[in-house]
């Protein structure tokens, strides 16, 4: 049976400069044999080291792709025209990164480029911006009120990696705002419910659970992972730790608080300011009421979530002026949006001149409030934990 | 290796501007495609969609590729590839280490065979927003990345 090879023109030094050749076989390899036996040399071009056709090769049988049928086992037939071409090919990336060393830094998918092309159209993100937001890390502190919208929008946005600090069993009265959670998740583990949903959203982002209280002993350990990290905890004792450990560690704070219509937001970067600049001192014990207490409407969670993930998306572009240096006030009562001057205290006993946190400290003690003890534990996971 | 020494192009700027027009079009992705000469000038520009979909590669559709080739086979030497053209989204005009091994065959052996000798690779560089720039390099055979590039003076004419 007569196939005819057609010999793309980077090849036909071999083939002393014929486009076609005429061989006699029955299936592709035979077809490539043939030709390698009358110019030897030939299989070297077509072969990888490990006798595979590699993917920058395309052969064609007549019109057709030989991928899409039987590789080089496909069938060729009297008459039938079969076509070698080697792709033309390139691009920007660096050859390290085309064996997916870097994973980091590895070309997207076209999946990747549909799924974000509302972002990387935007001359602020871009393929680079995109790629950056791939390469970021960020903790969540809290799967609750805030940290779903945060989690979920950053996952949306592709943020590579997602880690979210939680402890607490999904309850029935979170469903009224944790969008995180749905109701087949009531009793299910917060973080499990988490997970899920956040991979069901995206599956390309990696989501990584510390599913234990922050505390003294952990948190440093903990944060150090990431780049940024978003607070959407749930008590003082939390959010002083998580402030003086960020700041020991050089990391953009971007933090945010709900109770009933209000809320409130606000980035603290290492050397602009930290919460305790803001509130030298916790409020004594029972003075303000949590959410648990007092109620919260649902949709404020949402408004300052969302304005955290931006904050978030930003911070990893470098775009924008950051919430910096001001504080955020929303009344959705009234729907009214102010934003205060915030400044860095120079007596901050964190971040002043004369600093004297200078390690991490009992935050249960500074705050007046229980230590989270197995018994505590047991009864806030039996009982309507919130955030 | 010793480079051919006339490195130096005319391209008429019509086909400058569709190279640019095409990356811009293209954009977030890389765009990919070839000029083509008759006896030796530049007259045509031709798309290729980029397989790739990619902001950061390309591979030129397969059977584009087939076609422009048998389209030159036919020509009987009179229609020639003059240059292979593709954009980067955000670096540089300048062949990046992956364009210098894929224009090898088997690819990355760049002491070894070119694919295209002949063929000037011209990238188009959309890194500053609003300026494109458009570059053109010979592939030469060496043994570094540095030393497999030799800049071709582009004149849009």
């Amino acid at each position: 049976m007569s196939v005819n090879v057609y010999v793309p023109s980077p090849w036909r030094h071999l083939t002393a400069n014929r486009e076609y050749v005429d061989v006699e076989a029955s299936d592709v390899a035979g077809v490539l044999n043939a030709v390698n036996e009358r110019y030897p040399g030939f299989d070297n071009l077509v072969y990888n080291g490990e006798g595979d056709v590699p993917r920058h090769i395309n052969i064609y049988v007549n019109d057709r792709e030989i991928h899409d049928l039987s590789g080089i086992a496909t069938l060729v037939e009297d008459g039938d025209r079969v076509a070698v071409i080697p792709a033309l090919a390139g691009g920007a990336e660096m050859a390290e990164n085309m064996n997916g060393a870097d994973a980091g830094s590895a070309a997207m998918t076209p999946d990747e480029v549909m799924r974000y092309s509302r972002h990387i159209i935007m001359g602020q993100v871009g393929p680079v911006g995109q790629r950056k937001l791939r390469n970021a890390k960020v903790l969540i502190v809290g799967a609750g009120g805030l940290g779903s919208p945060v989690a979920i929008y950053l996952a949306l946005a592709g943020v590579g990696t997602i880690g979210i600090v939680d402890f607490d069993i999904v309850d029935l009265s979170n469903l009224q705002r944790q969008l995180l959670h749905q109701t087949p998740d009531v009793g299910k583990s917060k973080l499990d419910s988490a997970k899920e949903s956040l991979q069901a959203y995206n599956p390309h982002v990696e989501v990584r659970t510390h599913g234990m209280p922050l505390t003294s002993d952990n948190a440093m350990e903990v944060i150090a992972d990431y780049d940024i990290v978003v607070n959407g905890a749930d008590n003082f004792a939390t959010r002083y730790l998580v402030n003086d450990a960020s700041y020991f560690l050089g990391k953009t704070l971007v933090d945010g608080s709900i109770l009933l219509f209000d809320g409130q937001a606000t980035v603290y970067k290492p050397g602009s300011g930290c919460y305790r600049c803001l509130y030298p001192a916790p409020p004594p014990p029972g003075l303000v009421p949590s959410c648990a207490e007092a109620g919260v409407l649902g949709a404020i969670t949402g408004i300052v979530g969302a304005i955290q993930s931006t904050e978030v998306f930003k911070e990893i572009l470098g775009i924008g002026d950051p919430l910096v240096g001001r504080l955020l006030l929303i009344d959705a009562l009234t729907m009214e949006f102010r934003t205060m001057k915030l400044r860095q205290d120079p007596s901050c006993p964190l971040c002043g001149e004369n600093p004297t946190v200078t390690e991490l400290i009992d935050y249960d003690q500074f705050c007046g409030t229980p230590p989270i003890t197995e018994e505590l534990e047991a009864l806030m996971a039996a009982s309507a934990g919130d955030d | 290796m010793v480079g051919r020494g006339v490195a130096m192009a005319v391209i008429p700027r019509p086909l400058v501007d569709e190279m640019v027009a095409h990356s811009l079009e293209d954009l977030p992705n890389e765009a990919c495609g070839v000029i083509l000469a008759v006896d030796g000038v530049a007259t045509a520009v031709h798309r290729v969609p980029n397989a790739a979909a990619s902001p950061y590669r390309y591979v030129m559709d397969d059977e584009e590729q087939l076609k422009l080739q048998q389209r030159l086979d036919e020509s009987k030497g009179e229609e020639t590839l003059f240059a292979i053209y593709h954009s980067h989204v955000a670096s540089e005009a300048r062949p990046s280490q992956t364009d210098v091994n894929m224009a090898f065959w088997p690819p990355g052996d760049i002491s070894g065979a070119l694919m295209y000798p002949d063929a000037i690779y011209i990238v188009v560089s959309l890194a500053e927003e609003g300026a494109p720039v458009v570059q053109g390099f010979h592939i030469i055979a060496g043994d570094s990345y540095e030393a497999c590039l030799e800049p071709v003076e582009l004149h849009f004419e």
